[in-house]
């Protein structure tokens, strides 16, 4: 095995795939659980919002928190499953082992705010894949969790999820909006909490007031077990046994986007095992030759030879647009190396395959490895 | 339809890209929208129209492009050019100040850091602040377009739905007619449309297609047409493709000339699948953008995106 991927595959139990959108994340992420099937491990792969032919290719056709096996040759000793994440089903769950009441719980059903919260909080798919991860870990049947972390605008809100999503039930916003069953009318009238409500009466409705209301009123102790999750996230990605992919592609810009993202990273202390460039146009890696001019072959018929000749600059073109793109894609590489350091980066040639069927993304893992 | 005449038929259409004064950029991630809403404004500015190209709160797409830190306010970025990237904690105040009744309150909501925590952390709080820049910039008519390089797919979906879930949450209120009229403001289908960008390969393509189908549903806009980026860079004809079909026949394997006769056709194919399917979904007009090999630097980028661009403007 490539020395990047074996490093960071081996000892590993979580292993987290970053990086911005359209670089071939979640393809690599099942790449990466291919491989660690071939060397026998039993691996999950989490991934969140797919295209839907990727899904296809894992065997994935809906929504679901039940990993799905993807079918790979009788070759190879491990197993993959793969589930496409469904933030709004986790959330429902986590809510009902919460709050025990079956009455609260179909009144939070039909709560304008609670339905607000599931579909649009900022960071719910983030939050919902930490609470899924934490039930696929002590899953028996898996020893190894890949989680494909979704194309956020930065890299850290997947890490904060928990802990935004705690501070939003914290104790000080939900005593604001409740119903204050202390202290004389008077008093209540007075007090911030009151002229809160009044506010929110005002601009925003009474209706959306008495939603807030009772969303508070009833999920106000879902902070205590929000705390506890941030806490326990921040011990598993601190872990020997978490690693850190980053994966990018051998363009200025996302080389960028990749130096930054490692800061980011470091700055938590969560360093990288790999950076896996993917899609490296496939003359960065092969030695340079002085281009020769293009001969027609001798089966071409004497008629053919002047298409030929119009045809053999378009080739000519092609090949010296590839090369010189070849050096710029290098110089990326060289300078991704020169801060990294040898050790991290795995360099992985564009394929001429379509990753939607598992084959193809087997041929991806090939390459990997 | 083979290749050469869907090339055709995009050639014959042109891009209407500046008759509207607002445009949304999306597609699914790493397609190259932000290049493509950068290129526009250039070209917009070209013809002497004073543009606007923004994101909304993005990690500095735009300012990695111009190579210069862009923020809340709009600044100069080339002559004819503003650009900025709108900034959720900058705008609340002025977002506040549109549905609060008095400045003191607003002075304590703001200063109040439990409710500021609040703001933070609700859901869409920060979509409405950035939507509400937006419209503010819209509505100041100082720009003759404005570009708006929104989030990615799912993302973009969302985002233009924000005001419209506002509405159905809160129902009536100042907050929910401040919803209804920004709605109506920047989204607009006589004032406002979408322009969505692909590349030829099948994951791109198919979310290029579903995202299409949602903003049909998702909002009253018009799609202008789709950008097929990085494709084919050299166009072959029918001809021209069964003598490279031949060259792959006859060439000596591993040769150099079948390598890149290989490529080059399967170039063509990628694009002209791709052309294709999304004309057939999606019933939209698609322009290539060839694939820029080898620019040096962002600068080459912008300039060689305009210029291919420009191609398809009226």
């Amino acid at each position: 095995m490539n020395e990047v991927i074996d490093q960071t595959l081996r000892g590993a139990e979580l292993v987290v795939c970053c990086g911005a959108g359209g670089v071939g994340k979640t393809s690599s992420a099942a790449a990466l659980g291919m491989t660690a099937a071939s060397y026998g491990r039993k691996v999950v792969v989490i991934t969140i919002d797919p295209a839907r032919r990727l899904a296809q290719a894992l065997g994935l056709t809906a929504l679901g928190n039940d990993p799905v096996q993807v079918a790979l040759p009788e070759t190879v000793p491990g197993s993959v499953h793969a589930l496409m994440l469904d933030p709004k089903a986790t959330f429902d769950g986590m809510v009902a082992r919460t709050i025990k009441q079956e009455t609260l719980q179909r009144a939070l059903q039909g709560n304008h705010v609670y339905k607000l919260l599931t579909n649009a909080f900022h960071g719910m798919q983030e939050y919902m894949a930490v609470e899924r991860l934490f039930a696929l870990l002590e899953d028996k049947r898996f020893d190894l969790v890949v989680l494909d972390t979704p194309p956020t605008t930065n890299v850290l809100q997947f890490f904060d999820a928990p802990e935004r999503l705690a501070r939003f039930f914290d104790r000080r916003i939900v005593r604001w909006f409740l119903p204050s069953g202390e202290g004389s009318r008077l008093k209540r009238l007075l007090s911030g909490q009151s002229a809160a409500m009044l506010l929110i009466q005002k601009v925003a409705g009474e209706d959306f007031a008495r939603d807030l209301q009772e969303f508070f009123g009833t999920m106000g102790g879902l902070a205590d077990a929000l705390s506890q999750r941030a806490a326990a996230l921040g011990g598993l990605l601190a872990r020997n046994s978490t690693r850190y992919v980053v994966v990018t592609g051998p363009e200025e810009s996302r080389i960028d986007e990749t130096l930054a993202m490692v800061e980011l990273l470091k700055r938590r202390a969560y360093r990288p095992s790999a950076v896996i460039v993917n899609r490296v146009t496939p003359e960065t890696m092969a030695p340079e030759i002085a281009p020769a001019a293009f001969t027609a072959p001798a089966a071409l018929l004497a008629e053919e030879h002047s298409l030929f000749s119009m045809l053999a600059q378009k080739l000519d073109a092609q090949r010296s647009a590839l090369l010189r793109r070849a050096n710029l894609e290098r110089a990326q590489i060289d300078r991704l190396r020169a801060r990294l350091g040898e050790t991290l980066v795995r360099v992985v040639p564009r394929l001429d395959v379509e990753l939607d069927s598992a084959n193809g993304i087997f041929v991806l893992a090939r390459a990997l490895a | 339809m083979t290749e050469a005449a869907a090339a055709t038929l995009a050639r014959d259409r042109t891009l209407n890209l500046f008759a509207k004064p607002m445009t949304y950029v999306t597609g699914k991630g790493g397609v190259g929208k932000t290049t493509i809403a950068a290129a526009m404004a250039l070209l917009a500015a070209d013809q002497r129209r004073r543009v606007l190209v923004c994101e909304l709160g993005s990690d500095g797409h735009l300012a990695r492009l111009f190579g210069r830190t862009i923020d809340h306010e709009p600044t100069s970025v080339s002559p004819f050019v503003d650009a900025a990237n709108f900034s959720a904690e900058e705008g609340l105040v002025a977002t506040l100040t549109s549905v609060l009744p008095v400045e003191r309150i607003i002075r304590a909501v703001v200063q109040n850091r439990v409710l500021q925590m609040f703001m933070e952390t609700a859901p869409s709080v920060r979509e409405a602040v950035l939507l509400d820049a937006l419209g503010r910039h819209f509505q100041a008519k100082k720009y003759d377009n404005i570009i708006v390089d929104l989030p990615a797919s799912g993302h973009a979906v969302t985002m233009l739905g924000v005001p419209q879930m506002i509405m159905k949450l809160m129902r009536r209120g100042p907050v929910a007619k401040k919803a209804e009229a920004l709605e109506a403001e920047i989204f607009d289908p006589a004032r406002a449309q979408i322009l969505l960008v692909a590349l030829p390969e099948a994951l791109p393509v198919q979310e290029t297609i579903e995202l299409s189908q949602k903003l049909v549903a998702a909002t009253r806009m018009g799609q202008v047409g789709i950008v097929l980026n990085s494709s084919a860079p050299h166009l072959v004809d029918k001809k021209e493709q069964a003598l490279l079909d031949k060259i792959k026949q006859e060439a000596a394997q591993g040769s150099e000339l079948r390598r890149h006769a290989l490529h080059l056709l399967q170039a063509a194919e990628r694009d002209e699948k791709a052309l294709r399917e999304l004309a057939q979904a999606t019933g939209l007009p698609v322009f290539r953008l060839p694939r820029i090999e080898d620019a040096n630097g962002f600068q080459d980028i912008l300039g060689i995106a305009k210029a291919a661009l420009a191609s398809y403007v009226a």
